[in-house]
């Protein structure tokens, strides 16, 4: 792990929930810019899970490591299964759910933080 | 004319017929996509949750992780329900809502009032205190969106 990676992800996060909302505000499906800022923020998270996957190879661990992977697929994977589940939804509820999903990524984040024993700060 | 619940319907996004004037797949549109979406949520992260206690702590509070493992079985089944078209799946979803609601209300109570047999936070645990109450809304609005997408019945296509 390393922690401006974390930061990162969890700004990328609140930013496409940020946008998110402001969509459903608008009615409107969610903007293009609320995708390319996932899509980022998806890159971040994918070096972050490399990071972590060497980091664990030469030694250094978290305390559960079998929670922690949990925790780290659920973070690979849930802006790709959010964004394919909103698609159908071309209106507020699209991105309501775009804003849920990225709110559920930065808790996660911080979850993954907690775990593998970063004080959170 | 054939139950059209009787007829088993092809998952696909695409469909989209008609029943009583009412969308075959009306549960997994507009607010059901959002209630749906956070269904999902809940029923992967209460099924991992109690997987990971079962198997490493399940000595402890039995009674608690089993309830943890039902809950987390409970939100996959209203998860597929809520996402299937058809009567049938309608009717399946609002039993496992409904069991959710009871559940959530019941290991509520417990945990408050026993807290020695509920040593780890659960997803029920307190109301869904650590899951932001989230546990505690989400049956309720389950229900009326439920009631609000409920397949007309041949004979009274008024309902």
């Amino acid at each position: 792990m390393i922690g401006f990676l974390a930061t990162a992800i969890i700004v990328g996060a609140l930013l496409v929930a940020g946008w998110a909302a402001v969509s459903a505000l608008r009615r409107q499906d969610p903007l293009l810019v609320a995708m390319v800022l996932a899509v980022v923020t998806e890159v971040v998270i994918l070096v972050q899970a490399a990071v972590a996957i060497v980091s664990s190879f030469r030694g250094e661990k978290a305390d559960a490591p079998g929670v922690f992977y949990g925790y780290l697929i659920a973070v690979v994977l849930i802006l790709p299964a959010t964004l394919m589940w909103a698609r159908a939804e071309r209106n507020q509820f699209g991105s309501l759910v775009i804003l849920f999903g990225s709110l559920v990524l930065a808790v996660l984040v911080v979850r993954l933080q907690e775990i593998w024993g970063v004080a959170v700060a | 004319m054939p139950d059209p619940a009787a007829v088993p319907v092809p998952d696909g996004f695409d469909v989209n017929r008609q029943e009583g004037g009412q969308a075959d797949d009306a549960r997994r549109r507009g607010p059901g996509r959002v209630l749906i979406a956070i269904y999902a949520t809940f029923a992967l992260a209460a099924t991992a949750r109690a997987a990971y206690q079962l198997s490493t702590r399940f000595s402890e509070a039995p009674v608690a992780y089993l309830l943890s493992a039902f809950a987390g079985l409970v939100y996959v089944l209203a998860t597929m329900a809520l996402v299937r078209v058809g009567r049938v799946w309608w009717r399946i979803a609002v039993t496992a809502v409904s069991v959710e609601l009871v559940g959530v209300l019941v290991v509520g109570t417990l945990s408050i009032l026993d807290r020695a047999a509920f040593p780890d936070e659960t997803v029920w645990s307190v109301f869904g205190r650590g899951y932001g109450f989230i546990p505690l809304i989400l049956p309720i609005l389950g229900l009326l969106w439920l009631r609000k997408t409920r397949p007309a019945t041949p004979r009274s296509p008024t309902e």
